[in-house]
């Protein structure tokens, strides 16, 4: 029908309008979409932030939707996790599996990165069965002098991330 | 489907979601820091000021208010990658300076922020804005307003009825109604220059200048309502060139877009509660034009005397209950929001102007009530004689409907009363909620000038909470100016303050308050508070 090939049509320049756009300059992942049940890399990029000053610490908030997480340490920042039964441990002290144990926030911290440069950060976990639509992973992100940007604003149901100033990064769940 | 006829309707859809998703003027650059500081004191004027951003941006305009409250389009600015640098004038006054600006980042957003410095002390006068658009200038922006309303009212909405309810293929006799789509195009471009001369208050020649321009398709919501009528404008022109089943497609999307359009900007669609007054002005938009638009194709149709014309009268007379019906509702509503009391409608401007329209409308109403009730069954019947009153009945409600659309087009230049409330008082509270939080906002005094904000009694899934910290930004979109952003600190027990808002202009001021509730969660409250201008 030619109303819906005109539609389509529409559609496809709206959309090579949209990708035309440079990606956004907010915190985000590497990976743009993950698969229920599956154990993924999740790469976290840091573009900038801390308003011009240096990043000293990133801090990350795991949420329900994801299992056993496990950070990837990083040379000259200090990892920590904390889990929902311990109140804070150190990485070298739950280097052994406990069970039960849930990792709900992994921190580096006590590293320098300049508002010039580009770093990411990386840790491995499991997208629960269940989970549906996307999935946001708010981010606190430290700054020299005590300040703090918090990326941690998640869009309301129907909502883009787009409209927030600090959104919390986030990856499609696509089954 | 011709083809040219396709590829405008791809284009205009494409522009109009487009459109849609550049809505979202939030993100990216932000403002790393500024010289003078935010609410900052000095003694000597200080020659320009600086922003720094946290990546490359372009500026788009800056208005500095004086103390005074007249308004200055700032001209001399100077970028350089992510710093820029506003010249101010060498004759500042001691007291309160607001600078309100707006940059894209280098991704297309604009975004934009506002400053207040004073010189000497800060000022206890509130600024009160004096009118500072020229006569030239409202003349042009009534007059391209006008042509446009008539594009969308008789075009638009001749093509809706021609297609939708009279279920036939349009008539070459109803040139006159591809004529005002034609108009109203053609007055798209003036019409986008003139509110960009509105918005910076600048004079008539500027149109020369290409910042008038952009001012007038970005610094407002303004701009985006003239592109979705253009869009409303070229579809239903498509429309016309179409077969009947294309053709219904596009006249809908055509309406719908009217709607929108009328619904996207101005005092009615930005007054609280947004819920109720965006959907009544939608609605108030699209039965408004049926109604209206109906009537041009109407009386093409009866000059002709043939019984063509009989089917679409009968299906107009079914329908036009149900469109007069919603159409009241709708502006009745309406009216109560911006009016609040009964008085309002003759000690005010804006009133006066509702009480012409209305009598207007009431003359309309009586037109069409004698029309559907006394003519209409003797045209059904046959009756010469019928038929020509009814054409004339109809060509002089075209007349009426066109002065209702002229009147409509002054309440651009008039606050509505809600925003003129006579006697300030101390102070105006909102219960704001969302996600399980609620808190109780209120700001003092609800007027233009020096003004707090009070954050109180947060409540967090029925547990009152003392929240890590408390932002709130003041913003008005609709004029571009701010957002303001304050971090609130704590007064006593659930108790927020943020102080040092200074508030140009009034009515519509969005509020937003972010709550960060925990480390990793934050909730954001937003609302609308009315301000009135300060009396003197």
């Amino acid at each position: 029908m030619k109303t819906l090939k005109t539609v389509t049509g529409a559609m496809l320049a709206t959309m090579a309008i949209g990708l035309a756009l440079p990606a956004s300059a907010h915190i985000t992942f590497e990976n743009k979409e993950v698969a229920p049940g599956a154990t993924v890399k999740f790469v976290l990029r840091l573009p900038h932030g801390c308003s011009g000053k240096t990043t000293t610490g990133v801090r990350i908030a795991i949420p329900a939707e994801l299992t056993s997480a496990k950070p990837q340490p990083k040379p000259g920042w200090t990892l920590a996790i904390m889990t929902d039964d311990v109140h804070k441990a150190s990485a070298e002290t739950t280097h052994a599996h406990r069970a039960g144990a849930t990792i709900k926030e992994i921190s580096w911290t006590g590293g320098t990165l300049e508002d010039a440069y580009y770093d990411e950060f990386v840790f491995r976990a499991t997208v629960s069965k269940t989970a549906a639509n996307a999935i946001f992973v708010p981010v606190v992100q430290e700054c020299e002098g005590g300040s703090v940007d918090r990326w941690i604003e998640i869009p309301a149901a129907g909502g883009v991330s787009e409209d927030l100033k600090y959104p919390a990064p986030s990856v499609r769940v696509q089954p | 489907m011709q083809y040219s006829a396709k590829w405008a309707v791809m284009i205009c859809i494409a522009v109009f979601l487009s459109v849609f998703y550049s809505g979202a003027a939030f993100a990216h650059a932000s403002l790393i820091k500024s010289d003078p500081a935010d609410s900052s004191v000095s003694d000597a004027a200080p020659k320009s000021v600086t922003l720094r951003f946290s990546e490359a941006v372009r500026p788009l305009v800056a208005r500095l208010i004086h103390p005074g409250g007249h308004t200055e389009v700032l001209k001399d600015i100077g970028e350089k990658g992510d710093t820029i640098v506003f010249t101010l004038p060498d004759t500042l006054e001691n007291g309160t300076h607001i600078l309100s600006w707006r940059v894209t980042s280098s991704d297309g957003h604009p975004i934009g922020g506002g400053l207040v410095f004073s010189i000497g002390a800060p000022s206890t006068i509130a600024p009160s804005v004096e009118p500072q658009t020229d006569l030239a200038v409202r003349s042009g922006l009534w007059a391209a307003r006008l042509v446009l309303m008539l594009g969308l009212v008789f075009g638009v909405g001749g093509t809706a009825f021609s297609i939708l309810i009279a279920g036939q293929p349009v008539a070459r006799e109803e040139w006159p109604v591809g004529g005002l789509l034609l108009a109203g195009l053609l007055a798209t471009p003036l019409l986008i220059g003139f509110q960009g001369l509105d918005a910076l208050g600048e004079p008539v020649r500027a149109l020369l200048r290409w910042d008038a321009w952009s001012a007038g398709l970005f610094a407002t919501g303004f701009g985006r309502a003239v592109v979705l009528g253009a869009t409303a404008l070229v579809l239903a022109y498509a429309a016309r060139q179409t077969g009947r089943r294309i053709g219904i497609v596009l006249a809908s999307l055509s309406l719908l877009n009217v709607g929108l359009a009328i619904a996207s900007a101005g005092h009615a669609a930005t007054a609280s509660p947004t819920l109720l007054t965006r959907p009544a002005l939608f609605l108030h938009a699209i039965t408004a034009t049926l109604w209206i638009g109906a009537l041009l194709p109407l009386a093409i149709l009866f000059k002709q005397q043939s019984f063509g014309a009989m089917l679409p009268l009968k299906r107009f007379s079914a329908a036009i209950p149900l469109i007069v019906g919603v159409l009241i509702l709708s502006g009745l509503a309406l009216a109560v929001v911006q009016l609040r009391t009964v008085t309002a409608l003759w000690t005010t401007d804006y009133g006066q102007v509702l009480l012409a329209k209305l009598a207007l409308v009431a003359a309309l109403l009586l037109l069409a009530a004698f029309n559907r009730y006394r003519l209409t069954e003797p045209v059904l019947a046959g009756s010469k004689t019928a038929v020509r009153q009814l054409r004339r009945s109809i060509l002089a409600e075209v007349v009426l409907g066109s002065l209702i659309i002229a009147a409509l087009g002054l309440w651009r230049f008039t606050p509505p009363p809600r925003t003129l409330a006579a006697a300030p008082v101390a102070s105006q509270e909102i219960t704001a909620n969302k996600d399980g939080l609620s808190a109780i906002l209120s700001i003092h005094p609800p007027v233009t000038g020096a003004v707090f904000v009070e954050v109180r009694d947060i409540v967090l899934d029925g547990k009152p909470l003392e929240p890590l910290s408390v932002s709130i930004d003041l913003d008005k979109p609709s004029y571009g100016i701010g957002p303001f952003t304050r971090p609130a600190r704590k007064t006593s027990a659930q108790r927020y303050r943020a102080d040092g808002f200074v508030l140009p202009l009034d009515g519509f001021w969005v509020v937003r308050v972010t709550v960060l509730v925990s480390e990793f969660r934050s909730v954001t409250l937003t609302d609308v508070f009315d301000i009135a201008k300060a009396t003197r």
